[in-house]
């Protein structure tokens, strides 16, 4: 039985996949974490033999890879564009916030 | 008297270098917790607007950046009890209706052959162009997390420590970003690519 966590997630503890019976969303989930961490044992065996039998899952894996191996090789202005926007404070919020706290100052 | 100077008067004489100092550490905090990067700055300016109004009240009995933190902590959970929801189902109450599978866990719509290699698609400038407009179109704390781990390939354990959400919400979103990143650019590229002229 796979239990099924409270996000939609497969294990709660170790030792809980199932190995015949994963669904496309649990193997997909774990296709995505193997690019993260080491799957375990089970997880690794769980996913080979529900990527064996479904071509979509097979498919899906290699897409993720894929995309893994083409952002490597992305453009210098996009990486950069891409980090730069998700982390950073706009320079315009930036201005806005010191002018609101130097005005708050004044008082 | 203490022997050391304390940091504390330092930090706080000049609220414009708290922005530069703190203010993409909270961001980042923010936006992982928000669906829109606009509501997360607009958390991060009221947390230092509040930090101004209440800095007596800094006791510098932890480090000022936690202290802001804590602010910022209250101002989004604030945020989401004004719309009626509370911080731990943030991820389900966050606006992503895609639905890739089906109660079942079947795929809603399997994914396609691709026949790509990562050579020729990185070549392509106009791929990029796409994958840029994908990326703009997922929820923001699920880019937020792709975009660190793929493109600032930062290790889980870093992205949990930048954003502060756990290594296992982490895998969800990993999960759930490139599900929908996948699908879009198979629908924007791949798919309009076989039926084009390449």
């Amino acid at each position: 039985m796979v239990l099924q966590g409270k996000q939609g997630g497969i294990m709660t503890e170790p030792g809980s996949v199932s190995l015949l019976q994963l669904s496309c969303c649990e193997a997909s989930r774990l296709a995505s974490e193997a690019l993260d961490r080491e799957l375990t044992r089970r997880e690794r065996w769980a996913l080979r033999i529900h990527t064996c039998m479904c071509s979509a899952c097979r498919r899906f894996s290699s897409q993720v890879n894929l995309l893994r191996k083409t952002l490597t090789k992305a453009p210098k202005r996009w990486r950069e564009h891409w980090q730069a926007r998700s982390v950073k404070l706009s320079t315009q919020r930036r201005e806005t916030i010191k002018r609101l706290l130097s005005d708050a100052s004044r008082k | 008297m203490p022997v050391q100077p304390t940091p504390k008067s330092e930090q706080l004489r000049d609220p414009a270098k708290w922005v530069d100092r703190y203010g993409d550490a909270l961001l980042r905090y923010a936006a992982a917790r928000v669906p829109s990067h606009e509501l997360a700055e607009d958390l991060v300016q009221d947390t230092f607007l509040a930090a101004f109004r209440y800095r007596a009240k800094f006791d510098g009995q932890c480090a000022f950046g936690t202290w802001l933190v804590s602010i910022l902590r209250n101002k989004i959970a604030d945020h989401y009890r004004k719309s009626g929801r509370t911080l731990e189902v943030s991820d389900e109450a966050i606006v992503d209706t895609a639905k890739p599978f089906d109660g079942k866990g079947k795929w809603s719509i399997p994914p396609a052959s691709w026949r790509a290699t990562p050579d020729k698609l990185a070549e392509n400038a106009e791929f990029w162009g796409v994958l840029h407009d994908c990326l703009g179109g997922l929820p923001v704390h699920l880019a937020q997390a792709f975009q660190m781990r793929e493109i600032g390939l930062a290790s889980i354990d870093e992205v949990s420590k930048l954003t502060g959400v756990t290594p296992k919400n982490l895998a969800v979103r990993l999960h759930r970003a490139r599900l929908l990143l996948r699908a879009c650019l198979e629908r924007k590229w791949f798919c309009k690519e076989s039926r084009g002229a390449s």
